[in-house]
């Protein structure tokens, strides 16, 4: 537990400060030393246009990690108003919202999101819809789900009886009842937006050259596979454990939160 | 699974690949980074004609050497009748796939299509290059064409691969053709296969089957090369080149006339100021580009459009020259703050469009990238599809677009530059006019006595040079690697050519 909770605090600082670490400009270009191999100049060596790997890395952290948060938050907020709104509204309004979001989780997140990428254009911005776009759903289903459990409470009715608004009810009853499903929903969804940032990146849809981020970085270093495969390693490692690191924090949160409820 | 089955399974299983290698003596399986676009691609539409002339089942009525020089192919020859007529005999005794003999009919009937809008065969781009005013048969072996306006670059078109010299197609030979292999079979976007001509008219192809199977990204063509799922790789990662050859296999690399040049929006923006179009070009070290790009074996920076010792390059150096550039974004007006360019009080800002259909271009964006930072200009770069990249420029969003493209496909410099550089010219996206240029082009075009032209294509260079109306960078070799046995192969400078009949591969 605790060394989980130091590997996800030292993937926050990385994201937060990666690029003050950083020995180099990740987009230096150093032509005579490119392809160099690891050594105590370039600790992870250089990639083929002579950059440091580290320092790319280091800044990709602030791009992958950085987006990931920005996306699933985004993801978050337009999948929990949905929810709660076909919660709180008629049956009507419950039934178009449901089909609609049906309709989104029908789609292959990362097929969906390739589709939206490929019609709007290479991009940062495009990165970003594209993967809220396809993101918001699971937290419609969970709010929508533990917004019509509550509906019937006796709190819930009381607020309703004295004229709390709905936004006031949601505020004060349904938000907070929300927030450890949907904490637990959004580390898994930020797992999941590493991967599809990185994706993305890989598929020539994300970030745009030169900036550095790990699904770019293993996009470029694709061709150098065979001869210097170390470049191709860094990156993919920096994925999968960051992948890992979240989803067993994710874990040990539902852990908790089960053991607090019941 | 009792016993016997397993055993049978285990037989089947050993014996599959011995089999297989045993069907394999004599056929080459060639991995490409573009594949057929229908299952019978017509050879006269798009660019199809590259492939079918690749494979050797198409050829067309003139031909291009090794050494860019025009020969008759299925041709005996050519002869200028008038101002703007062409008389070109064909030999006694050639035969299509079906065996009908080649005709001036056939030659006509195959040719016309071309500019028939509506017709499969029908390809703008090749009818603009032919300009063709009327064909008809003088015989049974010769055939007339007639031009709209005096042509000199006539001959050269006819080897341009899409006026491929196709019969009458049918079920048993859809591609009906004179070469010495027969189209058999494509998959769109996956494989492209034929088989020998055992009665091609130069002699029995050395090879039985040749496969062509298409991936786009050179990294899995490298692996599908190591793990003998091809036999050959047309455009092998150079940067991996001189460890695979360590390991026995064939290298081929030789310069072509493929240039990775920019094509600048010449109407807005501040690539529209000359000024500012060379001090850019003189800012990027395509020596340093080449180096890192290339690894040093695959390319030659260029100063101009074709490439050195090839026939119509101009002596243009290929100049890296910071103060020169800083010097004239000061002429142009530009200040410099704090170590940025400044025009008209904003920072002086460029965005680069490219795509990712080849491997070296997205580096070279960011490497120029790199270089224009070097001398205080901001600049962007965008990696998107090719058509999206030449919209972007094309409406004036973007500044430059990295592209590469063979300069003299036909063996000749007309086509190319026309259609880049003169004023609405099909691929002109940055909407480049010069009314100097355009007539510069035109009497190239109408033009006959070599030397004349030759000095008016360097002319045309020199303008190009000066105004930096395009921005040469690199012209790249074409590096392919094949297994240990493959013989009777060099690499083509217009990358149109790949097996003829005396190409063979013994395992």
């Amino acid at each position: 537990m605790r060394s989980i909770g130091i590997l996800c605090a030292v993937f926050v600082s990385l994201a937060l400060l990666g690029p003050v670490f950083a020995p180099y400009d990740p987009t230096a270009i150093n032509i005579p030393n490119r392809l160099s191999p690891p050594s105590a100049q370039w600790p992870l060596g250089t990639d083929a246009l002579g950059r440091d790997i580290l320092s790319r890395l280091l800044h990709g952290a602030s791009w992958s990690l950085g987006l990931a948060f920005v996306v699933s938050l985004i993801g978050c907020v337009i999948g929990t108003f949905v929810g709660l709104v076909a919660a709180l509204g008629g049956k009507t309004t419950d039934w178009a919202l449901m089909r609609a979001t049906d309709t989104f989780l029908s789609f292959p997140e990362l097929v969906a999101a390739v589709v939206i990428a490929g019609i709007l254009g290479a991009g940062t911005g495009t990165l970003i819809f594209a993967l809220c776009a396809t993101s918001w759903m699971r937290y419609a289903r969970v709010a929508r789900g533990i917004g019509l459990s509550l509906k019937s409470r006796g709190y819930v009715i009381q607020a309703k009886l004295v004229g709390l608004s709905p936004i006031a009810i949601a505020r004060w009853h349904y938000l907070p009842a929300l927030l450890p499903s949907l904490t637990v929903v959004w580390t898994g969804m930020l797992a999941r937006a590493i991967l599809g940032i990185s994706a993305l990146g890989f598929l020539g849809f994300g970030v745009q050259p030169p900036m550095p981020e790990w699904g770019t970085m293993l996009l470029d270093a694709r061709i150098h596979m065979r001869s210097t495969p170390l470049q191709m390693v860094w990156p993919g490692l920096a994925v999968a454990i960051s992948v890992l690191a979240i989803n067993l924090c994710g874990d040990v949160l539902r852990d908790r939160i089960s053991a607090d409820e019941r | 699974m009792s016993f016997l089955p397993r055993l049978a399974c285990f037989v089947a299983l050993t014996l599959v690949p011995a089999i297989s290698a045993t069907a394999q003596e004599g056929n080459l399986t060639i991995s490409s980074g573009y594949g057929p676009s229908s299952e019978v691609p017509d050879p006269r539409a798009g660019y199809n004609g590259w492939t079918s002339n690749q494979t050797g089942v198409t050829e067309t009525l003139m031909g291009i050497d090794y050494d860019l020089k025009l020969y008759p192919r299925l041709a005996d020859g050519i002869e200028q009748v008038a101002p703007t007529k062409w008389r070109v005999t064909l030999p006694q005794g050639v035969t299509f796939h079906d065996g009908t003999p080649l005709t001036a009919d056939a030659v006509i009937a195959s040719i016309a299509p071309i500019s028939e809008e509506g017709h499969p065969g029908h390809n703008k781009r090749i009818a603009n290059l032919l300009d063709l005013a009327g064909l008809s048969a003088d015989g049974e072996r010769a055939v007339l064409f007639e031009t709209n306006s005096p042509n000199a670059a006539f001959p050269w078109t006819l080897s341009e691969p899409g006026i491929a010299i196709l019969g009458a197609s049918s079920e048993a030979f859809p591609i009906n053709a004179t070469g010495p292999f027969v189209f058999r079979k494509a998959v769109p976007e996956q494989s492209y296969r034929v088989e020998a001509n055992m009665g091609y008219r130069l002699g029995k192809p050395g090879l039985k089957e040749v496969t062509v199977v298409y991936a786009n990204d050179p990294g899995t063509q490298a692996l599908a090369f190591e793990a003998g799922e091809v036999d050959m790789v047309i455009n092998y990662p150079e940067t991996d080149f001189d460890r695979i050859k360590e390991t026995g296999a064939l290298g081929f690399s030789a310069p072509t006339a493929r240039l990775y040049f920019y094509t600048v929006n010449a109407v807005s923006g501040p690539m529209a100021n000359p000024l500012i179009r060379r001090a850019v070009s003189l800012a990027i070290d395509r020596e340093g580009i080449v180096d890192a790009v290339l690894s040093g074996v695959g390319g030659a920076a260029a100063g101009t459009v074709f490439p050195v010792g090839k026939g119509w390059a101009a002596d243009i150096p290929a100049t890296y020259d910071m103060t020169k550039a800083e010097a004239l974004l000061a002429e142009a007006g530009a200040t410099k703050e704090g170590g940025q360019w400044m025009l008209d009080g904003a920072p002086l800002e460029i965005d680069i469009v490219t795509y990712s259909g080849r491997a070296a271009l997205s580096p070279t964006a960011e490497l120029t990238q790199a270089f224009l930072s070097a001398i205080g200009i901001t600049s962007s770069v965008s990696v998107g599809e090719w058509g999206a990249s030449a919209e972007l420029i094309a409406e004036g969003e973007a500044d430059m677009f990295l592209q590469a493209w063979v300069m003299t496909p036909q063996g000749d410099p007309s086509g190319v530059l026309e259609t880049l550089l003169k004023t609405g010219g099909g691929s002109n996206s940055g909407n480049y006019s010069n009314p100097e240029m355009d007539a510069l082009l035109e009497a190239g075009r109408a033009t006959f006595d070599q030397a004349k032209r030759e000095d008016i294509y360097t002319s045309v260079q020199e303008l190009i040079a000066s105004e930096a109306a395009l921005i040469p960078v690199f012209h790249v070799s074409q590096v392919n690697v094949a297994k240990p046995g493959l013989t009777g192969y060099a690499v083509h400078p217009t990358e149109t050519y790949w097996i003829t009949h005396e190409t063979k591969f013994t395992k």
